[in-house]
């Protein structure tokens, strides 16, 4: 069976890929930036750039791309243009996935369905471009296309849910104010599964997708520290409540100016040129977390760990008060559908992550 | 082995040599960037403007997709030149920045018109490759931009390595690698036939170039790669052996967040570098620990400084040490024909 996937070197993309190497699929990976080989190289597969891409050759497509960033010159909404006609074009049986942060706001105690009539705020640029696209591909191909929405997912090479974790634990002690939230956590390679399954026997339709257990982030943010290793790990007390922000409307305007990519290239000189606390705060200002922690795994003798008490990954998170709502989905139509799958307990987990932890963020040799 | 490299002596350019004359300190008005990809934009091309009596820099590249975009990046630039068509010479200083498939073909190409060149590292794919690049540049000058060379740190190491002041050197662990963030705009570092290799031939010519400044001697014992189905590797594990008897261990890797350290085992101590740092953490086996600061600056030096003063000394003053490149490649044709699949890992 012939599979493209497009995001295929990202952290679900590759998950999927090893898993539909290891059922004998033959991937094909679409690639959008070149770094994004890094992870894919190892593998021998073909690999097409996403520009002018033909998928007409495949038996099944596989979304797990979406565009963050500014590429080169290409914008946001551009990227996802792209990526909407490629999905739409190939004419293929798709697997599509989205997230459940289309469900946002969440309100504790309940569990939205995939039913539900999402409208999530639309300061939130991620699920507002998440569900245009869902909506978009359930209008336009919805008999051949399946949507999976799933929950916080983790597992190697997991950016935010892992390895920013396992970065700020490994550099000292991590405290947030609240962590009373709760989530169903699922790991990526169950994820993968679910999706090499959902190959081998296709069926159209939306699923929420999570883990088995309602856990609350303080026992992640423990079971991340005792993987890592490294610091330990404090609640601070509720928040006091924030007050509104001011001037929302000309932060959101600021916001979406600067994702315009000739103004980004004008401002830029400008921004580089202010101190580093000035430009931390302006991104904050704006919403932006600061830039990608590059943790000092093994600090020289005699000199402090630079790492702030969490990453910028996790303290916008933190600073929002994330970490202390709920976010749970109604997961029985999953269940009821796939009853074979049996996602994994995250503490059944913690020796490959300690495996992953000491191959990602020490010298020790692989073994 | 070694005796198969070509003698390199460093060049003396003469008016029967070079193209056009070549004055004491020389001069450039007219430079040649070949490749505009990022190595290009962001590290040669703002030091090719501060070379002595620069006036203008060519910069030839053959996708007109990217040619579009430099343009717009640059398009108040009057001192830079972007030909549709090939450009013609002569040129004070040719800079290859194109993938190392390229070099070979871009070097006869221009070599007729220019009397000095800068190859991005590494400096071919193979062995064979660099010797031709060699033979084709006697005479002229060629520098291989390898800038952590320009860090003294590996000098205080080799004092203490040749005057023994903590004892015989027992062992030297080399960790190189992060996660890859490098902005490329091809996927020629991910093709083996661009570049020769993975990620052993992305880290590797630096440090190898630092052990040979270490070392007297430097021999290949065993290579583990992992991308040994036919893919270019993202882990890669050197063993080799320094002057006939100090076993040194270099890691390499693209996707784990490694420490970038160099760690030297002495009988009474060890020293701990940083590969991008300026400084030596000495801790003796007794007393207090010592940090020595050989480097004009004392803090971290940012990548733009490393390659001006590459630019100064090897490419201005000829201090461009050609030998030590095709060293490099010896070591590196060697780790890749004596590779094994390296196992374990994500």
């Amino acid at each position: 069976m012939r599979v493209a996937i497009l995001g295929a070197g990202g952290f679900i993309g590759y998950a999927f890929v090893r898993e539909a190497l290891r059922r004998g699929m033959t991937p094909v990976a679409c690639w959008g930036s070149p770094g994004s080989l890094v992870l894919l190289a190892r593998h021998r597969m073909e690999l097409r750039p996403v520009e002018n891409l033909d998928l007409s050759d495949v038996d099944v497509v596989v979304n797990c791309a979406h565009p963050f960033t500014v590429r080169g010159n290409r914008s946001l909404e551009a990227q996802t243009r792209t990526l909407r006609d490629n999905l739409l074009a190939s004419g293929r049986p798709l697997i599509h996935l989205s997230t459940i942060s289309v469900y946002e706001p969440f309100t504790a105690g309940r569990r939205p369905g995939e039913d539900l009539a999402c409208s999530p705020p639309a300061s939130d640029q991620y699920a507002q471009s998440k569900l245009r696209l869902d909506r978009e591909l359930q209008q336009r191909a919805g008999e051949r296309t399946l949507i999976l929405r799933p929950t916080i997912v983790y597992g190697p090479f997991g950016r935010y849910w892992t390895d920013a974790f396992l970065a700020a634990f490994r550099a000292g002690d991590v405290s947030v104010p609240d962590a009373g939230g709760r989530v169903q956590p699922v790991l990526v390679d169950d994820l993968a599964r679910l999706m090499a399954d959902a190959c081998e026997h296709f069926r159209p339709g939306l699923y929420n997708v999570g883990g088995p257990e309602e856990l609350e982030w303080r026992a992640l943010f423990r079971f991340w520290s005792e993987v890592a290793g490294g610091g330990r790990f404090h609640e601070t007390g509720p928040r006091p409540p924030t007050r509104p922000q001011r001037f929302s409307e000309l932060r959101e305007l600021a916001r979406i100016l600067l994702d315009a990519p000739p103004l980004r290239r004008l401002a830029r000189p400008l921004v580089q040129r202010l101190p580093d606390s000035l430009r931390a705060r302006f991104r904050r200002a704006l919403g932006r977390p600061d830039r990608p922690l590059l943790v000092p795994i093994a600090p020289l003798p005699g000199e402090a760990p630079q790492v702030p008490a969490l990453p910028p990954d996790l303290r916008g998170l933190a600073e929002s008060g994330y970490f202390s709502q709920d976010r749970l989905v109604d997961l029985s139509r999953l269940r009821a559908d796939f009853p074979d799958l049996h996602p994994t307990p995250l503490e059944e987990t913690r020796a490959r992550l300690g495996d992953y932890c000491s191959f990602r963020f020490t010298d020790a040799l692989p073994t | 082995m070694r005796s198969v490299l070509p003698s390199m002596p460093e060049p003396q350019p003469t008016e029967a040599s070079a193209p056009h004359p070549t004055p004491e300190t020389p001069t450039f008005p007219r430079v040649l960037l070949a490749g505009g990809g990022a190595i290009a934009l962001e590290a040669h091309l703002p030091q090719l403007r501060g070379l002595p009596g620069n006036q203008r820099v060519v910069l030839y590249e053959l996708s007109a997709s990217r040619r579009a975009a430099i343009r717009t990046r640059y398009r108040d630039d009057v001192a830079l030149e972007l030909p549709e068509q090939l450009p013609e010479g002569p040129f004070d200083l040719a800079v290859l920045a194109t993938p190392p498939g390229c070099h070979l073909q871009e070097v006869l190409r221009w070599r007729p018109s220019c009397p000095r060149f800068v190859l991005e590292k590494p400096m071919a794919r193979t062995l064979e490759e660099a010797c031709a690049i060699a033979s084709n540049l006697e005479g002229a000058l060629m520098a291989v931009h390898m800038p952590r060379a320009e860090l003294a740190a590996f000098d205080v190491l080799k004092d203490l390595y040749t005057q023994g002041r903590y004892g015989a050197l027992q062992a030297v662990q080399i960790h190189d690698g992060r996660v890859f963030d490098w902005p490329s705009v091809s996927a020629a570092l991910f093709s083996k036939e661009m570049s020769g290799g993975g990620v052993m031939m992305d880290l590797a010519p630096h440090i190898l170039e630092r052990l040979l400044h270490l070392f007297t001697g430097l021999e290949v014992e065993q290579c583990l790669v992992d991308g040994d189905r036919g893919a270019v590797e993202a882990n890669a594990v050197l063993q080799l052996r320094g002057d006939d008897r100090i076993p040194v261990t270099v890691t390499m890797s693209r996707n784990r967040h490694l420490s970038g350290t160099a760690v030297l085992t002495f009988a009474e101590a060890e020293a701990r570098v940083g590969l991008m740092a300026p400084t030596v953490h000495l801790a003796p086996r007794q007393g207090p620990g010592m940090t020595l600061c050989p480097d004009e600056d004392a803090g971290s030096v940012p990548f733009r400084t490393l390659v001006a003063r590459f630019y100064q000394r090897r490419v201005v003053e000829g201090r461009s040490r050609p030998g030590r490149a095709l060293e490099v490649m010896r070591l590196l044709d060697e780790a890749y024909r004596v590779a094994r699949p390296l196992q374990g890992g994500f």
